[in-house]
């Protein structure tokens, strides 16, 4: 019985050591991302490029999911040591991240290797939403977003909107005159908090939590429930009641950007980086205006949500100068624009917001060109995005109250209590798991 | 040949249970270890940081609100799902046993539905409970705003206790066909020279007969809900609107997988493992007390 199985041991064990050198080989690592579609080829596409400008290095480009399932697994890897070399994490995983002893940083990693890294170079939004308290970068931003107004101009112009609301009442009025003249989907909307909580409060500079949102510590707690959000949210769940914010899930794509894609619906707030798909299907007359504000107050700086790529330690060290090499060729004006003429997602730097600037019109997406001006108004403490732990819980609790208020179990002022105070639990838990954290070791 | 059916040696039978008992090791003992292990700390996601905190993980969760709803949907879920799944086999296997000739087809096809993955029919059961565009959005055309279970919990609810019954209904069929079998046609005949019609004999006779088997599925699918509804509710609702099918299990994924906090849904997950620990020890005394009465 043995004997017999003998040779199929052997063969395996010799397959296994056959491909042993192609997985070793010095310079080659692995990307790990999180899109797909459109974005995955971009993607795949820039990792081409390098392979072939860098005949020495080799990346290996694999997708993994959402970001969520990105963020799982990266941490699944780790545990069992066999993490990639660079890992694309969404910003909401930055909290846990840059206090996760796991990671070479970005800027370390390029000292080290000999590269200029000059962090002023970035926007001066999506630097600070990033940069830790010192100004550091731990891990380089990749795909940016920020939130515009999509309106159909036809729509707009058949219900005697001549211009794209500025403001919510603005907005209101566009959504009244939409369903007066027989709209059925005025408006859609997933409902999800980065959009109707984060966004919303950066744009209006109104904090979300205490300490500058998260940015200067553990010790911080949520603030939201009585400001700007509620007043927002209480016009939220009256368009709601009045058919005039359709959730997604009554439309017949099923999702916001596609029922506005397919002319469904006449206007989506959305990111920027959903302008791959509008632009895509090519259906719809569209125009993109900057996301509304409430009339009586400032407007500030829009701020960004999307991923930043971090560096696990624990590779080869003869990796690393290889991995320097791809994150370097990733900030080159070209790739950045590249991916971001492709998909929507903004451009990183001046350079290459310079660059895009000369382009003609026609290649550079109108959703960057007003996303960007957005971004470039003054910004304040509250504006740059929030650097909480639990952050992913969190989301589920705003919706799930959210949900409640909007199907009546609950009225809406009592739901966002409710968010604020479970929300704050979850920041105890975070402040005490990471309290008694030894400090971070950040050498590769 | 030898008739006898043991083993020789004392290595043999081991031998050959080794690869499920190592495939147990990994995916059952070790994982709930180390859920046992972790729900007695704070957890770093990334391993570096572990803090002992004592009972505080459990406090915690046994003093938050969500919990106990969860709990109560959970048991709501279970009781529902578990009820539509018995009677609707019973039902059927009752039926089933009436006609002889046309019997042998329906069983084999009320069978098939067994080989369908629960995520795939909550895709399935998703698309044609959508308010927009499935057979349910129909209803919406003719009373606007009638369906919405994106609103509406007890809407949610249905749609996923429906859901769940769906996959168990046929594991539940086939075992009541066999006891329905099983029971010896005399004393159907008799019934049936006493006078008595098809649902006399049903209730008075058949029912009786299998209560065993009855109660034994019920345990099954009672387990199973509480363990295994996960790929429905992930599908369906994501545990939504409002919380309204959160159940435990699905909490715990969300808790754990989508949220990174390792303790609390090991907390959690040793709060489930003892719900389902008291279910079977249920069970167990159940059947043994069945069995003494037997013997």
């Amino acid at each position: 019985m043995m004997l017999r199985a003998a040779p199929w041991i052997a063969w395996m064990l010799s397959a296994c050591i056959a491909v042993l050198p192609a997985i070793t080989r010095a310079s080659a690592f692995d990307f790990w991302y999180a899109h797909g579609g459109i974005y995955a080829q971009t993607i795949d596409e820039l990792c081409a490029g390098f392979n072939q400008a860098h005949p020495q290095d080799h990346v290996r480009c694999l997708p993994q999911g959402t970001y969520e399932q990105t963020l799982r697994k990266a941490v699944a890897a780790y545990r069992a040591g066999r993490q990639p070399a660079v890992v694309e994490i969404y910003d909401v995983g930055t909290a846990d991240m840059m206090r996760s002893g796991a990671i070479y940083p970005v800027d370390a990693l390029m000292q080290d290797t000999g590269h200029a890294s000059d962090d002023t170079d970035y926007l001066d939004s999506i630097r600070r939403f990033y940069a830790m308290e010192n100004g550091h970068l731990l891990s380089q931003p990749f795909s940016a977003s920020t939130l515009v107004l999509y309106a159909n101009r036809r729509k707009l112009a058949a219900a005697g909107v001549t211009r794209l609301p500025q403001t919510w009442e603005d907005f209101d009025q566009a959504l009244q005159a939409l369903k007066t003249h027989g709209e059925n989907c005025p408006a859609v909307a997933d409902y999800t908090p980065w959009k109707m909580l984060e966004q919303i409060n950066a744009v209006q500079g109104a904090p979300i939590a205490s300490a500058a949102n998260g940015h200067d510590g553990l010790q911080a707690r949520y603030v939201f429930a009585h400001g700007i959000h509620r007043r927002y949210m209480h016009d939220v769940a009256r368009w709601h009641a009045q058919g005039l914010l359709l959730p997604a899930i009554l439309t017949h794509a099923n999702d916001q950007t596609l029922a506005f894609a397919d002319g469904e619906c006449a206007m989506v707030i959305d990111a920027t980086g959903a302008y791959a798909i509008v632009a895509k299907a090519g259906i719809v007359d569209t125009e993109i205006g900057s996301l509304p504000v409430y009339a009586d107050t400032t407007r500030y700086g829009n701020t960004i949500g999307g991923s930043s790529l971090w560096v696990f330690k624990g590779q080869d060290p003869s990796v690393y100068p290889a991995v320097a090499r791809f994150l370097a060729y990733l900030r080159e004006p070209k790739q950045q624009l590249l991916f971001a003429t492709r998909t929507g997602y903004l451009p990183l730097t001046h350079a290459a917001e310079k660059a895009l600037a000369s382009m003609p019109t026609t290649t550079a997406p109108d959703a960057i060109r007003v996303g960007l001006a957005s971004m470039e108004l003054p910004g304040n403490t509250y504006n740059a995005g929030v650097r909480l732990g639990f952050v992913a819980l969190f989301r589920l609790i705003w919706q799930e109250e959210v949900q409640r208020a909007l199907g009546g179990k609950e009225s809406m002022d009592v739901a966002l209590d409710h968010v604020q105070a479970r929300g704050n639990q979850l920041l105890e838990r975070f402040e005490a798991t990471y309290r008694a954290a030894k400090p971070m070791d950040n050498a590769p | 040949m030898k008739s006898s059916a043991r083993f020789h040696g004392r290595w043999t039978p081991f031998v050959l249970g080794l690869p499920q008992l190592m495939l147990i090791v990994l995916f059952f003992y070790w994982p709930t270890l180390k859920g046992w292990w972790w729900s007695w700390h704070l957890e770093c996601p990334f391993g570096h940081c572990s803090t002992f905190v004592g009972f505080g993980n459990y406090a915690r969760e046994l003093k938050d609100g969500s919990f106990y709803a969860s709990l109560l949907t959970t048991a709501v879920f279970s009781a529902l799902s578990v009820s539509l799944s018995v009677l609707v086999a019973l039902l059927l296997a009752g039926m089933v046993e009436l006609h002889q000739r046309s019997g042998k087809l329906f069983r084999n096809l009320l069978i098939w539905p067994y080989a369908v993955a629960g995520s795939v029919l909550g895709v399935i059961l998703k698309v044609a409970a959508s308010p927009s565009i499935g057979l349910m959005g129909y209803l919406n055309t003719l009373w606007p705003g009638f369906w919405q279970p994106h609103l509406s919990g007890v809407q949610a609810m249905s749609m996923v206790v429906f859901a769940f019954a769906w996959t168990q209904i046929p594991f539940d069929f086939i075992v009541l066909v066999a006891a329905l079998r099983s029971i010896p046609t005399d004393y159907m005949a008799a019934a049936a020279i006493d006078g008595a019609g098809p649902l006399r004999r049903f209730i008075d006779i058949q029912v009786p007969m299998i209560r065993p088997q009855l109660f034994f599925v019920a345990m099954i699918n009672l387990i199973d809900s509480i363990t295994n509804s996960f790929a429905i509710i992930d599908t369906m609702t994501q545990g939504g609107p409002g919380g309204a099918t959160d159940i435990l299990a699905y909490k715990i994924y969300r808790d754990g997988f989508i949220g990174l906090d390792l303790s609390g849904s090991s907390a959690l997950s040793m709060l489930l493992m003892l719900l389902v620990l008291a279910v079977s020890a249920v069970q167990f005394v159940m059947f043994e007390r069945q069995a003494r009465r037997e013997a």
